[in-house]
């Protein structure tokens, strides 16, 4: 049964070893550090859009309580979508925490292809399995691999240790490998409830603000005033008598909310799109290594800065 | 098809959702607004379950199940552009939440 329920996965572990026996001579060492180095930038990129992405989850609640307050036949929310949302923030922490580790694993993995210490990578490596577990489990999925398997990588992380540098490095990189094809199916899996939540937490942000508004709770200065300040010009300081004043331009602030909206949301789907390819292509780099064929580390350098790049557009669009 | 049955459930929250205030107006009873009010909690908490449960797509009644619930979305589009009966706009509110929460307790299981 245990077999039965791993068999899709043996395979990748069982060819995994057979490449482990026979490690090409040809991997450019320093090629594996830069890999390292690219891939840790970017998995500490993906952490961080994670566990931000987690804390956002307690606002849909917010929200619901305040519309249901503001929205007549809006009910508060019910135990059940209160413990749904916290069982997916648990799942997002584990993602968060994947990607941490991956992180971590890839500090360890730079280390080792630099410097004669090794000792680093056997524990990064172990705690990147448990991570791909617990998160298998979050997400109600079985583990990807079992125990003996685990027991397996481990004992073979572990020999690493009194290995010459290059052929250390060779090894080390298809142990990340294996570990990165393993994960990348569960992601997958996963991708679309994350899509779909971001989705849904971005228009309940946009129904909240729209509620608001209709209760005149809140003036429309700040989202005016970005148009003014594009031109030069300053808000006058009575402004919410004018647009309470002008039906047309009440009436318009709700277009206005949601467009912007539409904005920030367009800057995170951009950002998100650029994250979820970021495993596959990691995948990539370190098939090209196995294989001994060049390696363009160029492009996930050129990745990390994109990256960046997006993250800065959407704090931009953010920026009240 | 995880995603497919994900994306079906989710169109029904949004419909009912996005356009509250207009189905809220529409309804002229305390009875109407109670179904209303019942119907919108469902198809919400139908989507965060859906959101926090891994969907699979074991067999062919969750495929049936995801159909029917797309014929129900694209019946309940056209009856809240047109919004010409409260009767009719209820009857397919309630059809889609329930082919909704069918196919998160079907696709997990």
């Amino acid at each position: 049964m245990l077999l039965l329920k791993h068999r899709t996965i043996a395979p990748a572990v069982a060819g995994f070893i057979l490449l482990l026996l026979s490690a090409c001579s040809t991997t450019q060492l320093g090629e594996v550090g830069k890999l390292a180095k690219a891939g840790q930038a970017n998995s500490a990129t993906l952490a961080t859009y994670y566990s931000t992405s987690a804390t956002k989850l307690p606002a849909v609640l917010e929200i619901e309580v305040l519309r249901s307050t503001l929205q007549p036949g809006i009910n508060r929310p019910s135990p059940e979508m209160i413990e749904a949302i916290e069982k997916f923030q648990v799942s997002l922490r584990h993602r968060a925490q994947l990607s941490s580790d991956l992180a971590t694993l890839y500090d360890a993995l730079f280390e080792l292809s630099t410097t004669d210490y090794a000792g680093g990578f056997q524990a990064a490596s172990k705690d990147f399995y448990g991570s791909i577990g617990s998160f298998a489990e979050a997400i109600g999925q079985s583990s990807p691999i079992t125990a003996a398997q685990t027991q397996l990588l481990d004992s073979l992380a572990g020999k690493l240790i009194t290995e010459a540098q290059k052929r250390r490095a060779e090894k080390a990189n298809r142990i990340v490998l294996t570990q990165l094809e393993l994960l990348q199916p569960l992601l997958a899996r996963d991708r679309a409830a994350v899509t779909a939540f971001r989705r849904q937490a971005a228009r309940l942000v946009e129904e909240g603000g729209i509620a608001l508004w209709s209760a005149g709770l809140v003036s429309a200065k700040p989202l005016l005033s970005r148009y003014g300040g594009v031109t030069g010009l300053e808000m006058v300081s009575n402004e919410a008598s004018f647009t309470s004043a002008n039906p047309k331009l009440t009436a318009t602030v709700p277009a206005l909310i949601s467009f912007r909206m539409g904005q920030i949301q367009h800057a995170e789907d951009r950002q998100y799109a650029a994250l979820e390819g970021l495993v596959d292509d990691l995948i990539r780099r370190h098939r090209e290594i196995a294989e001994g064929a060049p390696v363009d580390i160029a492009a996930l350098l050129e990745k990390a800065a994109e990256l960046r790049a997006l993250r800065a557009e959407f704090e931009a669009a953010v920026k009240p | 098809m995880t995603e497919q049955n994900l994306a079906q459930i989710e169109k029904t929250y949004e419909l009912i959702d996005t356009n509250w205030s207009q189905l809220w107006d529409s309804a002229a009873t305390d009875e109407e607004k109670r179904q209303l009010q019942s119907a919108r909690d469902g198809a919400r908490d139908t989507f965060w379950r859906a959101i926090a449960t891994s969907l699979k797509d074991n067999h062919s009644l969750v495929g049936d199940t995801r159909a029917a619930l797309a014929d129900a979305n694209e019946e309940l589009t056209g009856l809240i552009e047109e919004m010409e009966s409260f009767a009719k706009t209820i009857k397919t509110i309630t059809k889609a939440v329930t082919l909704a929460a069918a196919l998160v307790t079907l696709g997990g299981i």
